[in-house]
């Protein structure tokens, strides 16, 4: 089925039909299942997450405005939800160490060699923004690894220009110092 | 510029202003440590792109849409919001126009056919009874005890002088 207009989907969603509300799911959980695993290094924790901001929209449906995306919204809802869980390290798994299993589950359209070149470096680079705090993590996540603008790294951390920046050249030196041996 | 003002500037080189870009850049014509972190902080940004390349994905995305739509709340719905989406269904929406489209044809097809005249129609009477006497007796009951007085006897002061 072809996915229908935004907007009407979630007028129909609003009104309380699971049908439409399903393909708005099955639209958006790809984006917001990459950051919330780059944040959290974790499959089960990163599904939760999803699981948990599309639960919260749920509820939230009719206070939704048409001037905010939903994408914003959506991303909001799981960058504070991600806080929080670091936040109060509530976490009901163990914080997994980044393993070869994690380098299955990727995307990528690239040959063979590359590919496995690509997995290396996204799990030394992964292991890299591990290091790193919540904020600085959810920043770099955003604007580097999800490639954000910065007025929107801004928007969803409520956080200043010069306040972003900073905590991207903190972030950045960081990860620059633990990879930068391998190339 | 001093190389730790630099330093910030180069992994921020992304984020800067054109004129901050050419500050750094003249800077790093002149200084060889600021150059040589500036070529490492260029291929950590080609890492990052090709890391950007690879998206994470859920295991089993089917999966994941099938516990997130089973773990949402059920709503109550109220009874206009299951009449507005019934008519949300297509068929019923295709049901009705073809209905009302029928209904204009057929109203067309039997004012051609039998045209009919309205005709007023004007009841002439002589006389108009008032009844007046039950209208005083539910005034009586409705009404407080001095003003039904007032008024009865206005009624009876009426009617015994004949008009």
């Amino acid at each position: 089925m072809p996915l229908q207009p935004e907007q009407e989907l979630i007028t129909r969603a609003i009104a309380g039909e699971r049908q439409a509300f399903r393909q708005l799911v099955e639209g958006y959980q790809g984006f917001l299942y990459a950051v919330a695993y780059r944040y959290l290094s974790n499959e089960a924790e990163a599904e939760d997450a999803v699981q948990e901001t599309f639960i919260k929209l749920w509820k939230n449906l009719p206070k939704y405005r048409a001037e905010i995306k939903l994408t914003t919204w959506l991303y909001r809802i799981l960058v504070n939800h991600c806080l929080d869980l670091k936040k109060t390290h509530a976490s009901r798994y163990r914080q997994v160490q980044v393993s070869t299993e994690m380098a299955v589950n990727f995307s990528t359209g690239s040959t063979p060699h590359t590919e496995m070149e690509g997995r290396e470096l996204e799990t030394e680079l992964q292991r890299a923004i591990d290091q790193l705090s919540g904020k600085q993590k959810m920043i770099f996540v955003l604007r580097d690894m999800e490639d954000m603008e910065v007025y929107e790294v801004c928007e969803l951390m409520k956080l200043s220009e010069d306040q972003v920046k900073s905590n991207l050249y903190h972030a950045r030196k960081k990860v620059q110092e633990r990879i930068g041996k391998n190339y | 510029m001093s190389c730790n003002e630099c330093e910030e500037r180069i992994f921020t080189y992304k984020e800067l202003s054109d004129d901050e870009q050419s500050q750094v850049n003249a800077h790093l014509q002149e200084c060889s440590a600021c150059s040589k972190l500036m070529e490492q902080v260029k291929k950590l940004n080609h890492a990052i792109l090709k890391a950007q390349a690879s998206t994470p994905v859920p295991k089993n995305a089917f999966a994941l849409t099938q516990r997130i739509m089973e773990s949402l709340p059920r709503t109550e719905r109220t009874f206009s919001q299951v009449i507005v989406e019934s008519f949300n269904n297509t068929w019923l929406q295709y049901s009705l126009r073809v209905a009302s489209m029928v209904l204009v044809v057929f109203f067309v097809f039997e004012t051609v056919q039998n045209p009919r005249q309205l005709t007023k129609v004007l009841v002439h009477q002589s006389k108009i009874e008032l009844n007046s006497s039950a209208f005083v007796r539910i005034y009586q009951q409705n009404c407080t005890a001095p003003k039904t007085i007032t008024y009865f006897a206005r009624y009876q002061k009426i009617k015994q002088s004949g008009i």
